[in-house]
């Protein structure tokens, strides 16, 4: 059976001839919550770029579903079925919160974006509350979850998340990682990027760790968890208390 | 001159100053640079009327004659609508032959120099097409009329109009009215504001910034096109009418804020106005000169703009 | 042996011009290509060294300003004065700001600049324009005798410049503006100092224009607005970037070349269309140049020498 995603090899960077990902190559399979880890410059971020299409591949593939999507240009991914949150600016802060969700639901045929934008609010009461808002007026915790809730809007099979929990407060993150519990059980796959090593590893299925921009270590949750290496990838890369 | 009277005739300068400033401004926020070549556009707009309406006088038969008491026609009306379609044609040819391909590599500046390049090919091309000297779309000569009531004339002075520019004052309230609820309520209206903001994350959100571009510059066309007809109405149309107006389109978006449609608008009104009052005061030959006083008045006060909200 | 004779005349004739638009040129390299900074307003720039110029230096007409019959070099020196005054005044104000803010400031400063230049009868002599003498003109005699001590002059100019700005780019302070330029964080962190640098520069290479207006107006004899019209700032740019920006002898070369093509396409030009278009050729002419600057932009961003060293990232 081949996985929902499946990257083979990818090379990519923001400049011709100096990739910053170098031959990365890692699978997420329905339903599951895979989680890339990896110290600061590591190219986590570059990566799922790449991945969804922001970021031009110099080599190897992705695809999604059986699919190859390398190379399709970014805004036709949503409609295929590939949601990206990137960690910062992944809102539109001159527009209102209804206002950007409707735009991402504009992608989905006339007759169903009210109803996906009521699901959206719906799954997230708090924003609900501020949909006339514009959303550089949104506190942290309430613009992680319009961006999420965003890429959700499209019902989409895979939705990949850049560090979710950046900047948010512990009880925010709890809440976060059940959402995206939640979320994965609902049926959508989810790659994760994160720093929060221990909470993130909590929820996921399986785990990832990149470093120079190839992965180094991968594995089940429980065999990353037990491995002291991933602590000892992290000492440095990650401040004090986070790391595992 | 009463007061009243330099204000409202400002205000009609100011309203094709804003036609021109809000397609200079949609232009600074999706593509991110200032464009030399858009008085050109306007330009072109105003000749392009001019050729049509031969046309549709000369061939379909239209009647030159105005409706009512304007000099504009049917066939006027109908060179307009044409004019702006061939505009916007005229921008997007442009973006796609030139501004594009700078775009994928050099920085905002390349594009400054390709667009003040693009400028001087423009101009001279209608110099080289239509010749250097002025013509008109009517030779009619338009009735002022009285606006104010007697009793009101008498205490503030008396407003006198041609209805040509009460046409161009009511048309340009209708564009802008248009513009905004596009802007706010449609999808593609929020997909430009969206890629203003963001480029990359309006990618994400599943739009297709190359068409954002394409209509950024059909719109700017279209505008551009009326306010070089409304020029054309009530001064002449020549060569050098969009380099004339370039001036005042940079001040007046930069007045406003520049990349803000709704600063763009103010700014046009305000600048046309003040020119007005400048004109009266200094005489017609320093008129752009009021437009650089303003423009070195806002980048040392309040560089941003009146609604700026980017630096 | 005449035909021989004109043609060697004519040759120092296209020297001296190509040679002053080398001198501008060399202004907009220190601004552009050392430093990044845009000029939309060349050709006002030139034209207040040359009104300035022959102000100084022109005879004394009655209801006009001026006519000081100052010598020409004391001509010139105020002509740069002037220019470097008129560019701190646009260049305080935008120079903090984001680079489009001074395009548009310059270009507006020139189009004023035009309007004074058309208008201002008592101070430019409007569309009469300006007399001025040409140095030691009557001294020498003959006037082909005079253009080659012209461009003899002229050449002793461009080279003191070459020197001059060479020498500049390579001192403390040239290095700082070329990180000024390719590094707008490293300009952010100097902040402050950046735009001092940044004014500096403006200012001088402003200078250098005047100058170049100041030796125009001085050959020439004779300034009117229709010198001074935006197609001279674009063909001052068109040599910079043909030549390559950031390049003092791409600079100087781009100018020659850029001049003689012009001067040829206008021949060519006059030989090839019909009698009744010929008002339109110099149209043409502009557009066909156009369409060769964008040309190049998009297939050879680099110019024809590149930048020594490293290729700027802007160009
Ligand atoms: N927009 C960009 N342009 C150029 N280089 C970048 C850009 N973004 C990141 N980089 C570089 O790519 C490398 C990897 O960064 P990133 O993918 O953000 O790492 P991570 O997300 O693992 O911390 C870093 O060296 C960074 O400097
Ligand atoms: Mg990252």
């Amino acid at each position: 059976m081949s996985a929902l995603l499946d990257v083979a090899g990818l090379e990519a960077g923001y400049e011709p001839g100096l990739p910053i990902v170098r031959g990365a190559s890692l699978t997420v399979g329905e339903r599951e919550i895979v989680v890339l880890l990896g110290p600061n410059g590591a190219g986590k971020s570059t990566l799922i770029k790449a991945i969804a299409g922001l970021v031009p591949a110099s080599g190897g593939s992705v695809r999604l579903d059986g699919r190859d999507i390398t190379g399709v240009r970014a805004d036709r991914l949503p409609g295929m079925g590939l949601a990206f949150v990137p960690q910062t600016e992944n809102v539109f802060g001159t527009l209102t919160v209804r206002e950007n969700l409707e735009l991402a639901a504009a992608i989905l045929p006339r007759s169903r974006r009210a109803e996906a934008v009521a699901r959206a609010l719906a799954l997230f009461p708090d924003l609900a509350a501020q949909a006339g808002l514009r959303a550089r007026r949104l506190s942290g915790g309430q613009r992680q979850m319009l961006a999420t809730a965003r890429g959700l809007i499209v019902a989409p099979r895979l939705i990949l998340l850049d560090e979710p929990s950046a900047g948010l407060s512990p009880k925010l993150v709890d809440d976060v990682f059940r959402q995206l519990v939640r979320v994965r059980d609902s049926g959508v796959s989810i790659l994760l990027v994160e720093q929060n090593v221990r909470a993130a590893l909590a929820i996921a299925d399986r785990g990832y760790v990149l470093v120079d921009g190839r992965e180094r270590l991968s594995g089940r949750r429980d065999e990353l968890e037990g491995n002291p290496a991933v602590g000892a990838l992290f000492l440095g890369g990650v401040p004090a208390g986070e790391a595992a | 001159m009463p007061l009243v009277q330099v204000l409202a005739d400002g205000l009609v300068v100011g309203a094709m100053i804003a036609l021109g400033a809000v397609g200079l401004t949609l232009v600074y926020a999706i593509l991110r640079f200032a464009n030399f070549a858009h008085g050109e556009l306007i330009a072109w707009g105003g000749y392009f009327a001019l050729s049509l309406l031969t046309l549709a006088t000369g061939w379909l038969g239209l009647e030159a004659g105005g409706i009512g008491g304007l000099s504009i026609g049917w066939a006027l009306l109908a060179a307009l609508a044409g004019a702006m379609v061939l505009t916007a044609a005229l921008g997007i040819g442009l973006d796609a032959l030139l501004f594009r391909s700078l775009r994928r590599r050099g920085g905002a500046i390349t594009l400054i120099i390709a667009s003040f390049g693009a400028a001087l090919a423009l101009r001279n091309l209608i110099a080289f097409l239509y010749g250097p000297t002025p013509t008109y779309y009517s030779r009619a000569i338009p009735m002022a009329l009285p606006l104010l009531p007697e009793e009101v004339a008498a205490v503030t002075g008396q407003i006198r109009m041609t209805p040509d520019q009460l046409f161009i004052l009511g048309l340009t309230a209708v564009l802008v009215v248009a513009l905004h609820l596009f802007l706010s309520r449609s999808t593609l209206g929020r997909a430009m504001r969206a890629t203003a903001e963001n480029p990359d994350l309006a990618r994400l959100f599943g739009i297709d910034t190359r068409v954002v571009i394409r209509w950024t510059w059909a719109i700017g066309g279209m505008l551009a096109a009326v306010a070089g007809v409304c020029f054309g109405l009530t001064a002449q149309v020549r060569p050098q009418m969009g380099f004339d107006l370039l001036l005042p389109l940079f001040a007046a978006a930069i007045l406003g804020g520049i990349g803000s449609f709704h600063g763009a608008v103010a700014g046009g009104l305000i600048l046309g106005v003040a020119e007005s009052i400048g004109v009266h005061l200094i005489g017609a030959e320093y008129r752009q000169a009021v437009a650089f006083v303003v423009l070195i008045a806002v980048l040392i006060a309040r560089p941003a703009g009146l609604f700026g909200e980017r630096d | 042996m005449a035909d021989l004779l004109g043609i060697g005349a004519y040759l120092v004739f296209f020297l001296v011009v190509a040679l002053n638009y080398a001198v501008a040129c060399l202004g907009l390299n220190l601004q552009w290509g050392y430093t990044g900074l845009f000029n939309v307003g060349v050709a006002g720039f030139f034209a207040v060294g040359a009104y300035t110029t022959a102000i100084l230096a022109g005879p004394d007409y009655p209801g006009q300003f001026g006519g000081f019959g100052l010598p020409f070099p004391l001509a010139w020196a105020g002509a740069m004065a002037m220019t470097g005054l008129v560019a701190l005044v646009v260049a305080v104000p935008t120079l903090r700001l984001r680079h489009d803010y001074l395009a548009i400031a310059t270009f507006g400063i020139a189009v004023v600049i035009q309007l004074v230049a058309q208008n201002a009868q008592w101070l430019t002599g409007g569309a009469f324009g300006l007399n001025l003498p040409r140095p030691l003109f009557d001294a020498v005699g003959d006037p082909v005798l005079w253009n080659l001590l012209y461009l003899a002059l002229s050449v002793l100019v461009v080279a003191v410049l070459y020197v001059g700005l060479e020498t500049l780019a390579q001192s403390p302070w040239g290095r700082v503006l070329r990180a000024i330029r390719e590094d707008e964080a490293a300009a952010r962190s100097l902040g402050k100092s950046a735009a001092l640098f940044r004014i500096q520069a403006f200012v001088l290479g402003s200078m250098i224009m005047g100058l170049a207006g100041a030796m125009y107006a001085s050959f020439v004899g004779f300034i009117s607005a229709q010198d001074f019209l935006p197609i001279l700032t674009f063909q001052v740019w068109t040599m910079l970037i043909v030549g390559g920006s950031g390049n003092n002898r791409g600079a100087i070369l781009g100018a020659i070349v850029v001049w003689a093509l012009w001067t040829l396409s206008g021949r060519v030009m006059g030989l090839l269309l019909p009698a009744e278009m010929q008002a339109r050729g110099a149209a043409l002419q502009i557009v066909l140049i156009g369409v060769v600057l964008a040309l190049l932009l998009v297939f050879r961003p680099g110019g024809i020498l590149g930048e020594r060293r490293q290729v700027s990232r802007h160009l």
